[in-house]
């Protein structure tokens, strides 16, 4: 067994431990495309092999259930990790922002506070 | 983050984020009059369902593409649109994905690039200038009126960016700032930032009352604009109250806030809580939470996969056997207190795993061990034994279904429906065996072993005794190249006393030592003789000579020499990695290697005259098989052979390894990490076949002990603080952490003891 398959795969690919499983094959595929089998075929094997691990529903049922730290989580680091991580944006807020509507008095001047 | 003096919490003032919520809210895709009816149906489906089906399908594409992206599935969402042609009215959609992939992952000048060339009439334009100028932080200063443009912002000069602050109108702007302070200004951080600096109402706490309350506010308030930092701060809050030793904070937080995906409820996390006291009410909570999350929780969640359903299932019931079992395992000299191990609660969670999920390995491999275990004990009594051995075969038997390719139930079944006479059931699984390309050099011997085991059933019969040497022939044709032959003779020397030609015996028995160079009845050759009289079904009056030559040997170890006892633990190992060993090693195999052993540790020449001798390395990975050691006491390495020794020497580092796996109780296992890399690095030098495949098995076996047992521990409570008391709760603070950190890095580096 090669040590992409005992390291952990979760570490490998660079997703958090409770990553569902569409985003653990959207970090796959990303990975993949920086590290094509022609060019980086120990890498790409290495992803693969986590990636193949990472999916295995008992894999993630182990990950979920097992706690990640073994101290407190500290506030600083929480608002740290989710000042990289913005809000996603619903389709409904993204495609109204092409919206040109009847004129409002505050729109018109571009105001918001 | 800075700890502040103590001061009364803040309460966040309801409403704070209400106006900006309500914007979000009142944010809904509207078509406005002469709008391209193939831009309206990308958020419209009364519009979709008038367009005609091939524009109706590219429409369906540039939703599913906004989605991925929105999702950070950039390269899917790219993939969805490729196939929208540039002669459609939907390519400015494929374009603006394009830019949207690239503006989402922070290349706002890429996305500027994509996104230039788009209509600035159209939606997707539209769009894309809003974006643009949300990415400048200096939109104050922004007017859409013609003198206002002297404010553009320097870096906003230049390209795509220059454009669209060249070409927006008012409610782009207000759209832009709308996008800004969703986006980047963000002000729920900078209100979680000011409330949780506030320190707790004692140092004893993790998570006090004011700050949940605090949280609670601040949750409300910004759950629907910030669901993520909401949900990572619940988590944190529901961890914090976890590691604190107050049930009533605990119950609150649980009620207070949100637990992860696949346990909204926190039924797990109170399960885990309330399990680690001695109280009788805090376990019945326990078991309700835990029975609650099973039963009705987990099926119903909607959110998780079906058979990541299974597999949680089966995880925890895995680990509630694996933790009754570690409730015995601890190896006190007080054991004798503790209630009788809860066997049938362990089956019931042992059996649930595989019924839960029937491809947990680990379930079965656990299981297996249990029994085996079990088996091991020398006073079980016959009726017991073979309730045992039943319940054995029907894991295996289990094990071999819900994971066919597993070797380890297929091999252990062939022997034993062999030996039970179920000629029929363990055909298939010797087929399968012979049939599959696997490393595993006993796989690929089992044609060998078929025979050899098919030998000795055949050895039950006077009727069927013909048949033996045929097989005995084949046997040996097919006889690994990694095993010894030295026991072949033996057993055609045993057939020969079966068929009751004792002149032929004789004869065969002289030719073994005059070839071997043995002396006949010397230790080795006794327990060989009586070992393959044994397998080879010979009556109890036959036996009794060879159960007295060993019986006499054992009497006087003492007095043995050094070489017979390593030629005799050389012997036991290849028996007992070909797991061939006979019934009546049982009575002898322990007292033989405590000789051993005892030589070894008294500084015996024994280590250095046969330094060089395979037989002392076969002697001493037998003295890694604790099964014959009592009371679960172990091979003392750590006495005989120095850390340096045992780096040198991969058979050494196996033996150790197998030792401490093989070990019922398996503290400090983690010590031992550091040498699976170096036994899997030894491998491929080996000449020998199978310590090449078993090197390796070792090591990643080494590697699952030691995984397991970081899971356990956090999962059922030594690492979470659960067993500490309340005086021990340990200081939270920087500089507390700080010192521990410092602690453990001080540790000696000898990691092998």
């Amino acid at each position: 067994m090669s040590d992409s398959v005992t390291a952990d795969p979760f570490t490998i690919l660079g997703v958090s431990q409770d990553a569902g499983e569409a985003a653990v094959r959207a970090r796959y595929l990303e990975l993949v495309k920086q590290n094509p089998p022609e060019r980086e075929p120990e890498k790409f094997r290495e992803i693969r092999a986590a990636y193949e691990a990472a999916k295995d529903p008992l894999t993630l049922a182990q990950r979920l259930l097992a706690p990640r730290d073994t101290e407190a989580p500290q506030w600083a680091e929480v608002l740290n990790a989710q000042k990289k991580n913005p809000p996603r944006l619903t389709l409904a807020f993204l495609l109204s922002l092409g919206n040109r509507g009847p004129s409002e008095s505050a729109k018109e001047k571009g105001t918001l506070s | 983050m800075r700890q502040m003096a103590f001061a009364p919490q803040t309460p966040i003032v309801a409403g704070v984020n209400a106006r900006h919520r309500q914007r979000l809210a009142q944010q809904i895709p509207q078509g406005w009059p002469g709008e391209l009816a193939e831009d309206v149906a990308v958020f419209d489906d009364s519009a979709l369902a008038a367009q005609p089906t091939e524009t109706a399908l590219q429409v369906e594409a540039v939703r599913d593409a906004l989605r991925e992206a929105t999702e950070s599935r950039g390269d899917e969402a790219l993939k969805r649109v490729s196939t929208i042609p540039r002669g459609s009215p939907l390519s400015e959609w494929r374009l603006f994905v394009r830019g949207l992939v690239d503006w989402l992952a922070g290349r706002t000048e890429s996305a500027g690039e994509a996104w230039v060339r788009l209509d600035s009439e159209r939606r997707p334009g539209r769009i894309a200038t809003s974006m643009l100028l949300a990415s400048n932080s200096d939109l104050e200063n922004a007017s859409p009126t013609p003198e206002s443009s002297e404010h553009v912002p320097p870096e906003a000069m230049d390209g795509a960016r220059g454009l669209a602050w060249s070409r927006f109108d008012a409610q782009q702007l207000y759209h832009a700032k709308l996008l800004w302070k969703q986006r980047f200004d963000r002000p729920a951080l900078r209100v979680a930032e000011a409330g949780l600096k506030v320190r707790e109402e004692s140092d004893e706490l993790l998570l006090g009352p004011s700050k949940m309350r605090w949280l609670q506010q601040f949750n409300k308030e910004f759950e629907d604009t910030e669901p993520d930092l909401v949900a990572a701060l619940s988590q944190a809050a529901l961890s914090r109250a976890f590691r604190q030793d107050f049930f009533d904070l605990f119950d609150e937080a649980v009620l207070l806030f949100p637990g992860p995906r696949h346990d909204r409820r926190s039924r797990v996390l109170t399960y885990l809580f309330h399990s680690q006291t001695s109280n009788q009410r805090a376990h019945k909570r326990a078991e309700a939470a835990l029975d609650e999350y099973l039963k009705r929780d987990l099926p119903q969640n909607e959110s998780l996969s079906a058979p990541l359903r299974r597999a949680i299932a089966s995880q925890i019931h895995l680990y509630e056997a694996a933790a009754l079992m570690a409730d015995r395992a601890e190896g006190g000299i007080f054991d004798f207190l503790k209630p009788p191990e809860e066997t049938q609660t362990i089956r019931k969670h042992l059996l649930a795993a595989v019924q839960s999920e029937p491809a947990n390995g680990p379930a079965y491999e656990i299981h297996a061990q249990w029994i085996k275990a079990k088996l091991e004990i020398d006073r079980l009594g016959k009726a017991e034994r073979t309730s045992l051995e039943n319940e054995l075969a029907e894991v295996m038997r289990r094990w071999s279904q819900g994971l066919p390719d597993a070797v380890e139930p297929r091999l252990w079944l062939v022997e034993h429906l062999l030996e039970n006479d179920h000629l029929e059931e363990a055909r298939p699984h010797v087929e399968f065996l012979s049939a599959s390309r696997h490393d595993d050099p006993r796989v690929r011997a089992m044609p060998w072993k078929w025979q050899l085991l098919e030998v000795m059933r055949l050895c039950r019969r006077k009727a069927w005794l013909a048949e033996v040497p045929a097989h005995l022939d084949e046997a040996e044709k097919l006889w690994p190249v990694w095993l010894p032959r030295l026991w072949l003779p033996y057993l055609r020397a045993a057939w020969t006393l079966r068929m009751r030609q004792m002149e032929a015996f004789e004869e065969q028995r002289s030719k073994i030592c005059e070839a071997s160079g043995r002396e006949r009845d010397s230790l080795a050759d006794a327990c060989m003789m009586l070992g393959a009289a044994q397998q080879m079904q010979t009556g109890a009056a036959d036996l009794k000579p060879f159960r007295q030559a060993v019986d006499q040997k054992v009497k006087n170890l003492k007095s043995l020499a050094a070489e017979d006892l390593i030629d005799t633990g050389a012997f036991f190992w290849d028996l007992h990695r070909a797991q061939l060993l006979y019934p009546a090693y049982r009575m002898h195999g322990a007292n033989i290697g405590k000789e051993f052993t005892s030589r070894l540790k008294a500084g015996n020449p024994v280590r250095n005259d046969f330094k060089q001798d395979e037989r002392f390395y076969k002697a001493v990975l037998w003295g890694s098989e604790h099964r014959f050691w009592p009371n679960g006491s172990e091979f003392p390495f750590t006495d005989i052979f120095s850390a340096s020794e045992i780096q040198s020497q991969p058979l050494l580092a196996a033996a150790q390894i197998n030792a401490l796996l093989n070990r019922k109780y398996e503290w400090s296992i983690e010590k031992l990490a550091p040498l699976g890399p170096a036994l899997r690095a030894a491998a491929s030098s080996q000449s020998d076949v199978f310590y090449r495949h078993w090197f390796v098995k070792l090591a990643d076996a080494l590697e699952t002990a030691v995984t397991r047992q970081d899971s356990q521990k956090s999962i059922f409570g030594g690492m979470f603080g659960g067993q500490e008391s309340d005086d021990d709760v340990p200081c939270d603070c920087p500089k507390c952490r700080a010192a521990r950190r410092a602690q453990q890095q001080g540790e000696p580096d000898d990691i092998l003891f």
